[in-house]
Formats: structure tokens, C-alpha cells, sequence
């Protein structure tokens, strides 16, 4: 993890003395520009590095002259390059393999050997996603970043960089202003404080890493309650994994002033699948919903598109993690249950089941925890091939 | 939230910078002293196998107080068969060779499973020669030559650049050299982290902090091998190795044992690249005071080899024995008249044979202890 090696503790003390010691505010700006460049190359390579510059310019461009051709052709090329990058090798292997595995296996060979590189681009995902809300944003008629050097600023702030959570320039552009102009000791401690909720958060998540990959491979003749220990252990290493990574991201931004949206809202306190995702990868979740959900009709057409429309931006929702078959079960799945939510409550079931006679405290303990549950059985079909999740929930509701 | 409404945050801040500054110095403070005070040999629980990763400095200390007055030292590098795999600890075969050896000697056990000559003990042996102290070094050796990597292997490669930082191991410019090239093509991100943590440390001593903490109060990483008490002090798990069983010796992997010891009996001359490794890996200096130690294997599988292959098998050690000593490395061959009996498996001794290999060694060693003049 990035923000745990002994590269970054030096990148970011030196970036920090920096910062503080020169409290101009285009120098400071300069300053993450440059550490943001240095952070990318470090871990990315110069390899990896080339095709976020080129997605960068072409971006900034279009968004510069603003014409409608222009921008569309470039959210084209961001989502055409996160799709060659991410999905070439498991569109090869999942469609042509149907046909003919062996010719499919010689397809991966050759992609493999001749252009497609081992990973995508370090954090592909995450700059893709920024890059066409900026366009779309644009073509909205919101007003672009004018300056080069800010739109670099927006895309190369190194702390949110790996894996977010995913700024909204509007929001991000004037809080870089106000924190380079002047930190505050409030800012600082706030950050510091926050760097440290998400290393002690880290910390936990680590060692419950090294809990499941030892049980998991002996799942089937583990005792029972170790089994289900590790079946929400894994729920709660990936809350405080991604939290834990989020806090650190927003800690160091604070450090310098700067404030980024929140991403985690104690999500599993959440009371059904809607809710959830308003508490988990909040920027995520906010772009599915403004950039994909709602251009596709969102709620205004019915409830039959709602659900279609939801069904398909989770479906995405689920890709967007990795390129695999799970994971977009895993999207359909919340897609469903956010479908079922919705359901629930726009029909008649509710008052026919006289379900708000229930007293409040009782149906939000059975509210919150039938999520928590739906919630946990997704993390199964997120970590694991689908007959393995299968085979581990039979196993651990006594199927097996 | 703002966390500054409940913290003043210059305060906070000053504290907190206060508080790094305070437990680095704890952190140097701590390995001032010996804390493994019941070291016999390295164990799973103290060793880089559970996470549990001693510090140059924490060993310097065990070193500095076992090692008092005129003294001379036997300080035991190499694998798994010279730590003692298979013994217990009241039976360890070094602490026969303490018995052996009289007051006049004190042995130091600091073989790793794994381990070869280039290693923490190396490191160690030469920071004792530098305090002038009197130093044998001995270190199982391998037929083939393999086995002998300068900074011991990918799993106790940290103790080599916090050695080196620390200016504990000799300044061994070729050394450094060797290990930074092979992990410059091999993985050089990990190099980088590795140099940048020594770096650190140094000035921080933070590793020497959270290994003391670990040891006397609480660990902080899970393992299986600690997975019944994970978070308990590491002197809580004892040195609780039993002696191997003889019920259950030669019961598994005949056959890949007998493919080994068939590898051994084809000529496997030791490459003459060797040259190169020892000459990067022990400094010329630390040569004088050196002494590999081959391990002739259970005669429980060499009696397998037809009469061909034991004849050469034989004669590979020989020559192997031959080559190191060319290589200005003193080199003796043991074992070659022990019983199945004294090995747990087929390089492994038993308790009964720890002995005989104590009986065998403490010969060798007063007469490189009378040619390097300590007695």
C-alpha cells in the first residue's frame, strides 16, 4: 500500500517541510504540481505515466475550446483507454474463449507480448472517472480550468491519486486556493489526527488480511464460528482498508489546507441498500448517480426504467472495481437490492404487512441488520470466483 | 470533523513532534541492553518466521554481554542444522560445545533456518573483531556451494542493511555492491525500501523500539504459528522445540531425499564462481578466523546409493572440502561415522548426534583458536 512505504514517509515529510517552509501560495501550488508528477512517476514509471498525460492534455484541450465535438470525442477516448487497459485481456478471454479457449488463450499471449501492458496504468480507474466529469461538467456549461497548471493541480494532487475518493473540480479548484493561500494549526492537527485514524485503521486491516488468507484455504473444515468470523472479517478488513486509505487521503490534504470530499460514512450502520450506498465510496456512488444514473433517465420515467437504470449503473458499478465475472455479479447484486429497496418502499406491501405497527427500534434492528447481512454475502462474490462464494455461503449456512 | 475544537493544536502539534523525538530516543535507549536473556539459539518466535524481526543493534547487545573479558568467542552462523533444528533446547548441540569447550570459550548460536555463512552472525563476528575481541567463526557449508549468499536471502535481508547502516558489519564496499546489483535487476523497488528503512531507523531507531515492545509487552502482527496468543509478548513463547521423535525419523519423502542424495553422488563440483561468492561475501580479514564445517549426511540414505554412487558421493565431499580449503577457508568434514540415529532426517542431527557434533568440532576449533594465537 502506497501511503505505508518507506518512499512515501520521506516523499511526504520533504513535501510537508516544503509546503510549510514556503507559505507562497503559486509556489505551493507549484509544489504539489511537481510532488504530484514525482509521486505518479515513482509508482506508476515513466510507462505508466504517458497514457494519464496524453488522456490529461486531451481533456484540458477539449475542455479549453469547449466545443461539443471536441469533448465528446475525448470522454470517448478516456472510457475507449480505461476499456483497452482494464478489459482487453478479460473481453479476449471471456468472448473469444467461449468459441475456442485455446485461440484464446494465444489472443492473451499476443496482446500480452505486442502492446498491452501486465497492469493498467497505476489508478486508471480513478483518472478516467475524474477526466469525464470534468468534460461532462464542461459540456453542462460549467466553466473549465483555464490555467494548464491548474488543471494539472486537479489532476495530479498526489493524495487522493491512487484511490481517491474522486474530487468534483467545483468544489476541489477553490479549496486548493484557500489552502495554499494559508494552513491553519487547526488544519494541521485535524490532518494529522485523521493520518493517524486511517494507520490505525490500516494496521487492523492488515492483520485481518493475514487472518483470512489463512482460514479461507481451510474454510470447509474450520469450525463454525471461525467461519463466520471470517465471513464478516472480511467486511470489516474492506471497511477499514478503503477508509482507513480514504482518511490518510484526506488527512494529508488537510495537512496542506485542502479539503476533499469524505467517501465513508460509518456504512454499516446503513438501513438497506440505499442507504449503504450513500455511506460507502461516497464519491463513487455520487458519480454513478450524476454521471451515468440520472443521463440515462434515473427515476423520472417510472419505476420499471428506474430499476433497469439502476440495474445498469451498478452492473458498471461492479466493472469499474476489476475485470472479472464477480465482480459484476457482485455490481447486479447491489443492483438488485437497491431495486428491491425501492420497491419496498414505493409499494403497498409496507402498509399491508403493517410493518410501521412494528416498534421503530425493532424494525431498524431488523432494517440494518438484513443490510448488514445483504452487505456481507456481497463481499463474498467481491473477493472470490463465483463457485468459490457459492460454495463458501452453502458451507456457511450448513448447505454443505 | 475538526478535531481542533477539542485539541489545541499548537500543543497538539508541539506534542506530538516532542513525543516522536521522546521514543526515538527510548528506542535507542532500549538496546543499550540485552533483552534476549535466555538466548540459546534462534527460535520461530524470535526470528523473522513470525514477523518478529531483531534489530543489529538488539544482537549487538546480546552479543556485548555474553561476551565479557579475554574470551574467545564461537560465534555458529549457517542453516537450520547448525541452529539445532531437531534438538530441544537443553539438548542443543552448541550447548555441548560450550561444554566442551570449557569457561575459556563462550559459543554464541546464531544460525538461522535457511541461513548460511553470510549473515547476521557474520555481521556480528566482524563488529566483535573490530572491539578487538577473539572470534572463531564457524558455519555449515553446502557440497555444492549453494547456500552462500551475502546477505543471507530474501527473508533476513534486512539484517543486512541495518548492519550495514549502523556500521556494525564491516564497510564491505564489494559486498554492498554484489547484493545492490542482484536487487537492482530482480526488484529494485525493494531495494530502495530497504535502503531507505535502514536510513531511517538509524536515526529513528523506531524497529529497535516496536522489537523491544514486542518482545517484553505486546506484538502487533498475526501469524499462524502465534495465531493462539497473536498479540502476546514474544518472550512468552519459550524455545519449546522438542527433540525429533525417533518413531516418526525416514517416515516421509524417501524418494525426493534419495533424489537429493543422488544429486550429491553425480559430480557436482562446486562452480568456480564460489570464488567470487565468499570473496564478496566474508572480508578478507574474517577469512583467518573462519571455519566451514561439512556435514556428511544420514547413513540412512548414503547406505541406499549404489556402491558407484556412494564412492563418488564420498569423493564429492572431499573435493568439496578440498575447493573451500583453496579458497583460504579451513574447512573439516564431520559426521562420516555417525549412526541414523543421529540425525532426525538426512542432514538434520538428533540430540545424540549434536553431541558427537561437539565432540567432533571442539577439537577443530582449540586448534584454530592455538593458530590464531588466543591460546
Amino acid at each position: 500500500m502506497i501511503f505505508m512505504s518507506y518512499w512515501f514517509a520521506v516523499f511526504a515529510a520533504s513535501f510537508f517541510v516544503l509546503y510549510y517552509c514556503i507559505p507562497i501560495s503559486a509556489i505551493r501550488k507549484s509544489l504539489i504540481l511537481l510532488s504530484g508528477l514525482i509521486f505518479q512517476v515513482h509508482f506508476a514509471g515513466p510507462a505508466g505515466v504517458m497514457p494519464i498525460a496524453l488522456l490529461g492534455i486531451l481533456t484540458y484541450i477539449a475542455g479549453y475550446f469547449g466545443s461539443q465535438w471536441l469533448i465528446k470525442t475525448a470522454i470517448i477516448g478516456c472510457i475507449s483507454s480505461l476499456v483497452f487497459y482494464k478489459y482487453t485481456i478479460f473481453l479476449a478471454t471471456e468472448l473469444i474463449g467461449i468459441v475456442s479457449p485455446e485461440l484464446a488463450s494465444e489472443a492473451v499471449a499476443s496482446l500480452r507480448l505486442s502492446f498491452l501492458p501486465t497492469a493498467p496504468p497505476l489508478a486508471m480507474s480513478f483518472f478516467v472517472f475524474e477526466f469525464v466529469h470534468y468534460l461532462v461538467d464542461v459540456l453542462r456549461g460549467n466553466k473549465p480550468i483555464r490555467s494548464i497548471a491548474d488543471f494539472g493541480l486537479f489532476s495530479l494532487f498526489w493524495p487522493s491519486m491512487v484511490a481517491g475518493p474522486i474530487k468534483r473540480y467545483e468544489q476541489f479548484m477553490p479549496s486548493i486556493q484557500e489552502g495554499c493561500g494559508q494552513v491553519a494549526s487547526s488544519d494541521v492537527t485535524t490532518g494529522v489526527i485523521r493520518i493517524a485514524i486511517g494507520l490505525v485503521k490500516k494496521f487492523i486491516a492488515d492483520n485481518l488480511t493475514l487472518i483470512i488468507d489463512y482460514w479461507v484455504p481451510q474454510f470447509d473444515v474450520a469450525p463454525t464460528e471461525t467461519r463466520w468470523l471470517i465471513f464478516f472479517g472480511i467486511g470489516l478488513r474492506i471497511l477499514l482498508d478503503f477508509s482507513g486509505y480514504s482518511d490518510m487521503a484526506i488527512g494529508f490534504a488537510r495537512m496542506m489546507g485542502i479539503r476533499i470530499p469524505e467517501n465513508f460514512n460509518w456504512p454499516y450502520l446503513a438501513k438497506g441498500p440505499i442507504d449503504f450506498w450513500h455511506r460507502w465510496h461516497i464519491s463513487l456512488s455520487t458519480w454513478i448517480r450524476d454521471y451515468i444514473y440520472i443521463p440515462l433517465g434515473g427515476s423520472r420515467s417510472g419505476m420499471f426504467r428506474k430499476v433497469i437504470n439502476g440495474l445498469f449503473a451498478f452492473s458498471l458499478c461492479g466493472l469499474w472495481h476489476g475485470a472479472g465475472w464477480n465482480f459484476l455479479i457482485w455490481g447486479v447484486y447491489h443492483g438488485v437490492g437497491i431495486a428491491v429497496n425501492n420497491l419496498w418502499h414505493e409499494s403497498k406491501a409496507n402498509a399491508y404487512l403493517r410493518f410501521d405497527r412494528v416498534p421503530v427500534v425493532l424494525r431498524s434492528s431488523i432494517s440494518w441488520f438484513a443490510t448488514l447481512m445483504f452487505v456481507m454475502v456481497g463481499w463474498l462474490y467481491f473477493f472470490f470466483p463465483v463457485s468459490k462464494a457459492t460454495h463458501m455461503l452453502a458451507v456457511l449456512i450448513g448447505l454443505r | 470533523m475538526d478535531y481542533s475544537k477539542y485539541i489545541d493544536p499548537k500543543v497538539f502539534l508541539i506534542g506530538l513532534m516532542l513525543s516522536f523525538a521522546g521514543l526515538s530516543a527510548v528506542g535507542w535507549l532500549v538496546t543499550e541492553n540485552n533483552i534476549f536473556h535466555d538466548y540459546h539459539r534462534s527460535y520461530n518466535n524470535i526470528s523473522a518466521e513470525t514477523q518478529y524481526f531483531p534489530t543489529a543493534r538488539q544482537l549487538t547487545a546480546l552479543v556485548r554481554e555474553r561476551l565479557s573479558g579475554e574470551k574467545i568467542a564461537v560465534v555458529v552462523a549457517g542453516s537450520s542444522v547448525m541452529r539445532g533444528a531437531g534438538q530441544s533446547k537443553e539438548d542443543l548441540w552448541s550447548s555441548y560445545l560450550q561444554k566442551e569447550l570449557g569457561e575459556k570459550y563462550v559459543v554464541l548460536n546464531l544460525a538461522l533456518n535457511g541461513g548460511g555463512p553470510g549473515g547476521q552472525a557474520l555481521y556480528l563476528a566482524e563488529y566483535m573483531l573490530r572491539q578487538h575481541k577473539k572470534i572463531i567463526f564457524i558455519s555449515d557449508a553446502s557440497l555444492a556451494g549453494v547456500g552462500i549468499v551475502q546477505d543471507n536471502g530474501p527473508t533476513y535481508r534486512y539484517f543486512f542493511f541495518d548492519a550495514s547502516e549502523r556500521g556494525i558489519s564491516d564497510k564491505f564496499e564489494e559486498r554492498m555492491a554484489e547484493v545492490s546489483l542482484r536487487l537492482k535487476d530482480s526488484d529494485f523497488e525493494r531495494l530502495q525500501e530497504l535502503q531507505i528503512k535502514s536510513y531511517l531507523n538509524d536515526i529513528l531507531n523506531y524497529d529497535d523500539l516496536w522489537t523491544t515492545v514486542g518482545y517484553r509487552y505486546f506484538f502487533t502482527v498475526w501469524t499462524p504459528l502465534t495465531a493462539a496468543k497473536p498479540w502476546a509478548a514474544r518472550n512468552e513463547f519459550l524455545d519449546a522445540e522438542p527433540n525429533c521423535s525417533e518413531a516418526k525419523r525416514y517416515q516421509n519423502f524417501l524418494n525426493e531425499e534419495m533424489a537429493i542424495m543422488r544429486g550429491f553422488a553425480n559430480p557436482t563440483p562446486i562452480p568456480d564462481e564460489i570464488a567470487h561468492v565468499i570473496s564478496t561475501t566474508i572480508p578478507e580479514h574474517v577469512k583467518p578466523h573462519t571455519m566451514f564445517v561439512l556435514n556428511s549426511y544420514s547413513p540412512f540414505y548414503v547406505e541406499k546409493l549404489s556402491a558407484e554412487e556412494r564412492q563418488r558421493y564420498l569423493s564429492n565431499i572431499q573435493n568439496a572440502e578440498e575447493k573451500y580449503n583453496n579458497l583460504g577457508i579451513r574447512t573439516v568434514t564431520i559426521a562420516h561415522n555417525y549412526t541414523a540415529d543421529d540425525f532426525c532426517d538426512r542432514a538434520h542431527f538428533s540430540y545424540t548426534g549434536g553431541k558427537k557434533l561437539a565432540v567432533s568440532l571442539a577439537p577443530h576449533i582449540r586448534l584454530k583458536a592455538r593458530m590464531l594465537g588466543y591460546e
